[in-house]
C-alpha cells in the first residue's frame, strides 16, 4: 500500500497532496485489506462518474456545435451549387466540358481550407450528382475535380484505415473517377468483409473492361447480405456490360457464387444458360440443386421437365418442393398427372401445398373441380387454401 | 461462562465468514460488470463502424430478401388496435406480412379490425405445427391496400405465448418478428434486424434489439414523433434500467454468443428452429428466455453451429408500468419466470455440452440474477443483528455501502454514456443529465423495490401460489398536441 501512496505522491501536486491526502495515509494503512480495496473502488468510481459527466456534456455540446457549423456551411454550399451550376446560363446550350465554372467563387465563399469544409462539400456534391442525371451531373463532376476534392478522396483510398478506404471508394465511384483496377481488385479480396463488399461494388461500377473479373478470384463466402448488395448494384448500374453468368456455373468452385449467378441468370433471362443450370441438378449440395431447379422453373425450361421428374424421388423435401414449383412455372401439362399423384399421396404439407399450387398454375378447371369433389377432406382444405385469391402464401 | 464464550466465538466466526463471502461475491459481480461493459463497448463500436456505410435500400428493393411475418397478439386492445395495426403495416420492408392474433378478446377488438380493414374470413388451411388453443377463423382484407394483413381469431389461451404460437403456425415466411401490438416499432426495424441473419457465416437463430420506455414520448397514430425521457419517477427508473440492461448486458452477452434473452416485446426468429424447439411455452412466466434456451439447447444437442445476435439500435418503444401495483405484478412475474426457467433447464447449469450458455450464462443467471436478492436480504438482516448486538463497525459499514453504491452509479452512468455517444435519441443535454441524475437515487429508491418483488416472485413459485397473467392498465402515450390519450387495457 505504501507503493500506492508513493505513486500518488508523484502524480498529485504537492500542495494538494499535503493538504488532502497525506493526513489520511496512516488511517488508510491501518484499515483491513478489504476496506482499503473498497476505498480504492470508491475513489475510482467517483472519479469515473465525474469524468463521464464531463465527457457526456463535452461530446454533446461539441456534437451540437459541429452540427450547427456544418449545417450552416452546407446551406451555403447548396446555394452556390444551385446558383452557379443548376442555374448556370450555359448549362442547357453548351457541352458540359465547355461550361465555365467559377471555382474561384467557391474557394472564396466557402474557404475550403479545412478538411471538414471539403468533406461537407463532397457530401453535397455527391448528393446532387446522385440525384441529377445528364449534363448537371457531369458539370458537378467537373467542379469536383476543379476544386481538387478528388485529391482528398484518393488520399482516403490510400489510408490504412478500412473505413476511410470505403469513404474514398464511395466518393470516387459516385463521381465516376478512375481508380486503378489493380488497387480495386486487391480490395475485392480484402479480409475485411465491409471493405471487400464495397470494393466489389465499386469495381462493378468503375471497371471499363471486365466488371466481373473479381468473380474469378473470389475466395471464401459470398454471404446473402453481400449478394443482395451486389445484386442491387448490378441490376441498377446503367450501361453495365452484362456477361453470360453461366461461365461461373461451370468453373467457379465457390457455392455462394454459383447461387448468386443463378439469381442473375434468372433476372437477366439468360436462356442460353439453361444447359449449364441443368448440369447443377447433379450438384452434391442440396441448396445448389434447389436453386438450380428454381432457376429452371423461372426460365420456364420445358426441356428440363423430364429430368426434374426423374430426379424427384431421390431428393430431399427442399428440392422436391422446388421441382413442384418449377413444374407449376413451366406448365407444359405433361406432368399434370404426376402433380395430382403427389398432391394426393404426399404426407408432407409443404409438398402437398406446392403440388396444389402447381396444379392451379396449370389452370385445368376440370381437374381442380374433380379434386375439390373427390379428394380427402385434408387435401381439399389445402387446395381451397391455395385457390383462395386473398391468401397469397 | 464456557457456553457464552462458545456462542460469542461462533457468532464472530460466522460473521467474518459471511463478511468475507459477501465481499468476494460483490467483487465478483463488479468484475463481471466491468467485463460486460468492456465487451459491450467493443461490440457497439464494431456495430457502429460496420453499419456506418450500410445502404438498406438494397434489402428494401431486393426480390431476394427473406420474407418476415410480424406477429402481434392482441387481447382487449380495442382502444388502440386500429392505430397500432396501421403503424405495423407501414413498416419499411419489401416482403412482410402482419399477423394479428386476437386471443379471444372480450371487447370489440375483432369487430373494429373487421370494420376498419375490410376483413373477410378465408379458407385458411391451418397447420398446427405447435399445439395451441383452437383457432376459430382466419381473416384477410378485401382491400388490396391491406393485403399484408392477416387476422387470426382464436380461443383465449390465457397467455401471450399461446397466441404467438398460433401466429407462428399461420406465418408463411422463414423469419418472424414477435412483438406486442401496443409497442411502437421504428419504421426501419425489419431492415435493421434482418441484417444479422444475412451477414453471418454461421446460422443466426434469433436477433434482439433495444427496447425503450415510451411513457412520455410524443406519439401520433402509432407513430413515434419525439423521444422524451419518462417524466414520472417509476417509468424513468425503468428507462435507466432498460438502457443498462440492453446496451450493457445483452450487447455484451451477444458479443460472447451467450445471449439467452430476446425480449418478447421485440425479437426476430428463425421459424424453422422455433418450430423444431417447440415454440413458446405457454406455462412459462419468462417465455422469451425459456424459448431461446430451448432453441439453443436444440442447436447444441444437434451439434449445429449458431448465433443469437443483438443490435444496439433502439427499435421499439413500449409503455412501462407507471404505478407500483402494475410494476409489482410485472416484476413478481419476471422473478417467478426466472426461477421457473432455471429449474426447468437445471441440466444446462455448468454443463459443458451446452457451450457458453451452460458454462457462463446460466451460472451467471443463478449466481448473480437469482441469488443476489436473497443475499441482499440476508445482508440487511445481518446488519440489523450486528447493530443490535453492538458488533458493528459503523465506519466500515458506511465504506462498504459507499463501495457498492458508487460502483452501481458508475455502471449505470457508463450505460447512459454508451447510449449517448452512439445514438443520441434525446434532443437536449438536460434530458440526458436528468436521466443520469436518476442513477444517483436509483440504488436507494428503485433497487429495493426490485429486490422485494424478486423475493415475492420466488415465494410465489416455491409456495405454488397462482399468478395470473392478468391485464396491465396502460395510460396511453402523449399524443401530438398533447391531447389526453384514452386509457386502454392490454395483456401483459
Amino acid at each position: 500500500m505504501r507503493d500506492l501512496f508513493d505513486v500518488l505522491q508523484q502524480i498529485i501536486p504537492y500542495p494538494f497532496w499535503a493538504r488532502y491526502i497525506a493526513p489520511y495515509q496512516s488511517w488508510f494503512e491501518a484499515q483491513p485489506p478489504f476496506i482499503r480495496f473498497a476505498l480504492i473502488v470508491i475513489v475510482i468510481a467517483t472519479v469515473a462518474i465525474l469524468c463521464m459527466y464531463a465527457l457526456l456534456s463535452i461530446t454533446r455540446l461539441r456534437y451540437q456545435w459541429k452540427q450547427h457549423r456544418e449545417n450552416k456551411f452546407r446551406q451555403k454550399a447548396e446555394a452556390l451549387i444551385i446558383e452557379h451550376v443548376m442555374l448556370h446560363p450555359d448549362i442547357d446550350i453548351s457541352p458540359p466540358e465547355q461550361v465555365a465554372l467559377p471555382d474561384a467563387v467557391f474557394r472564396e465563399e466557402l474557404g475550403l481550407r479545412r478538411r471538414w469544409q471539403k468533406q461537407v462539400l463532397i457530401d453535397v456534391m455527391m448528393y446532387y450528382h446522385k440525384n441529377f442525371a445528364g449534363k448537371t451531373a457531369q458539370v458537378i463532376r467537373r467542379l469536383y475535380i476543379q476544386l481538387r476534392l478528388d485529391k482528398l478522396s484518393y488520399r482516403k483510398l490510400r489510408s490504412w484505415r478500412w473505413n476511410k478506404k470505403i469513404e474514398g471508394l464511395h466518393e470516387l465511384s459516385e463521381m465516376q473517377l478512375q481508380v486503378p483496377e489493380v488497387t480495386m481488385l486487391e480490395l475485392t479480396t480484402s479480409r475485411n468483409r465491409v471493405l471487400r463488399m464495397e470494393a466489389q461494388a465499386a469495381y462493378i461500377r468503375l471497371s471499363k473492361n471486365e466488371p466481373f473479373k473479381f468473380f474469378d478470384h473470389l475466395h471464401g463466402r459470398l454471404l446473402p447480405w453481400e449478394q443482395l448488395f451486389l445484386f442491387e448494384v448490378i441490376t441498377h448500374t446503367p450501361g453495365l456490360n452484362i456477361p453470360s453468368f453461366s461461365r461461373w456455373l461451370h468453373y467457379a468452385e465457390n457455392t455462394d457464387l454459383k447461387l448468386f449467378c443463378l439469381k442473375l441468370i434468372v433476372h437477366f433471362n439468360q436462356f442460353n444458360a439453361i444447359p449449364a443450370v441443368m448440369k447443377l441438378l447433379e450438384h452434391p449440395n442440396a441448396q445448389v440443386r434447389a436453386a438450380a431447379i428454381d432457376a429452371l422453373g423461372q426460365l420456364e425450361a420445358v426441356d428440363a421437365e423430364d429430368q426434374l421428374v426423374q430426379l424427384y424421388v431421390d431428393q430431399p423435401v427442399e428440392c422436391q418442393v422446388a421441382i413442384l414449383r418449377a413444374l407449376g412455372h413451366i406448365r407444359s401439362g405433361r406432368y399434370l398427372h404426376f402433380l395430382k399423384e403427389e398432391f394426393l399421396r404426399s404426407q408432407d404439407y409443404a409438398v402437398r401445398k406446392e403440388a396444389a399450387r402447381a396444379i392451379i398454375d396449370h389452370g385445368d378447371e376440370n381437374l381442380i373441380e374433380s379434386l375439390l369433389q373427390h379428394a380427402p377432406e385434408e387435401r381439399r382444405r389445402t387446395l381451397e387454401h391455395c385457390l383462395d385469391p386473398l391468401i397469397k402464401s | 461462562m464456557l457456553l457464552n464464550f462458545t456462542i460469542s466465538h461462533l457468532w464472530h466466526l460466522l460473521q467474518s465468514l459471511y463478511e468475507g463471502f459477501i465481499f468476494y461475491y460483490a467483487a465478483a459481480i463488479m468484475s463481471l460488470y466491468v467485463i460486460l461493459a468492456i465487451f459491450s463497448a467493443l461490440a457497439i463500436r464494431q456495430f457502429k463502424r460496420r453499419n456506418s456505410f450500410v445502404d438498406y435500400k438494397s434489402i428494401l428493393n431486393s426480390p431476394h430478401a427473406p420474407g418476415i411475418s410480424v406477429i402481434a397478439p392482441a387481447y382487449n386492445e380495442g382502444a388502440t388496435i386500429i392505430d397500432n395495426v396501421h403503424s405495423l403495416l407501414t413498416l419499411n420492408y419489401a416482403k412482410f406480412e402482419v399477423i394479428i392474433v386476437n386471443d379471444g378478446s372480450t371487447d370489440d377488438t375483432l369487430e373494429k379490425l373487421i370494420r376498419e380493414f375490410e376483413l373477410v374470413p378465408v379458407k385458411f388451411d391451418y397447420q398446427e405445427r405447435i399445439v395451441t388453443r383452437p383457432v376459430k377463423r382466419v381473416f384477410r382484407s378485401t382491400n388490396p391496400a391491406f393485403s399484408k394483413l392477416i387476422v387470426v381469431d382464436k380461443e383465449n389461451g390465457k397467455s401471450k405465448a399461446d397466441a404467438s404460437n398460433a401466429g407462428i403456425n399461420v406465418a408463411s415466411y422463414p423469419l418472424f418478428l414477435c412483438t406486442d401490438v401496443d409497442c411502437i416499432i421504428e419504421k426501419n426495424t425489419l431492415l435493421h434486424m434482418v441484417k444479422p441473419f444475412l451477414e453471418e457465416e454461421i446460422r443466426v437463430i434469433a436477433v434482439g434489439a433495444t427496447i425503450r420506455i415510451a411513457n412520455s414520448c410524443e406519439v401520433d397514430q402509432g407513430v413515434l414523433l419525439r423521444v422524451i425521457p419518462p417524466k414520472k419517477l417509476l417509468p424513468r427508473f425503468q428507462e435507466l434500467e432498460y438502457i443498462r440492461s440492453f446496451l450493457l448486458g445483452r450487447m455484451a452477452w451477444s458479443q460472447m454468443n451467450g445471449l439467452i434473452i430476446v425480449s418478447g416485446g421485440l425479437g426476430l426468429f428463425d421459424k424453422e428452429i422455433v418450430i423444431k424447439a417447440g415454440g413458446y411455452d405457454h406455462t412459462s412466466f419468462a417465455e422469451d428466455m425459456e424459448m431461446i434456451t430451448r432453441m439453443r439447447r436444440y442447436m447444441e444437442e444437434n451439434k449445429l453451429p449458431y448465433r443469437v445476435r443483438y443490435i444496439p439500435n433502439s427499435q421499439c418503444w413500449t409503455e412501462g408500468p407507471s404505478t407500483l401495483k402494475v410494476f409489482s405484478k410485472q416484476r413478481t412475474r419476471w422473478a417467478r419466470g426466472l426461477i421457473q426457467c432455471l429449474t426447468v433447464h437445471r441440466r444446462v447449469i455448468g454443463n459443458p455440452k451446452y457451450g457458453i450458455m451452460g458454462l457462463l450464462t446460466y451460472p451467471y443467471m443463478v449466481l448473480f440474477e437469482w441469488l443476489a436478492p436473497f443475499l441482499e436480504i440476508t445482508g440487511l438482516i445481518f446488519y440489523v443483528v450486528s447493530g443490535l448486538t453492538g458488533s458493528i463497525n459503523w465506519t466500515h459499514t458506511l465504506i462498504l455501502l459507499l463501495y457498492v453504491y458508487s460502483f452501481s452509479v458508475a455502471i449505470t452512468t457508463i450505460a447512459v454514456l454508451w447510449d449517448q455517444l452512439t445514438f443520441k435519441y434525446y434532443d437536449s443535454i438536460w434530458q440526458v443529465i436528468g436521466l443520469c441524475a436518476m442513477a444517483i437515487v436509483e440504488p436507494i429508491l428503485y433497487h429495493p423495490l426490485n429486490v422485494f418483488f424478486s423475493i415475492r416472485g420466488n415465494y410465489f413459485y416455491f409456495t405454488g401460489k397462482k399468478l395470473a397473467w392478468g391485464n396491465m392498465s396502460r395510460q396511453g402515450f402523449a399524443r401530438r398536441q398533447m391531447a389526453q390519450a384514452q386509457p386502454s387495457e392490454a395483456s401483459t
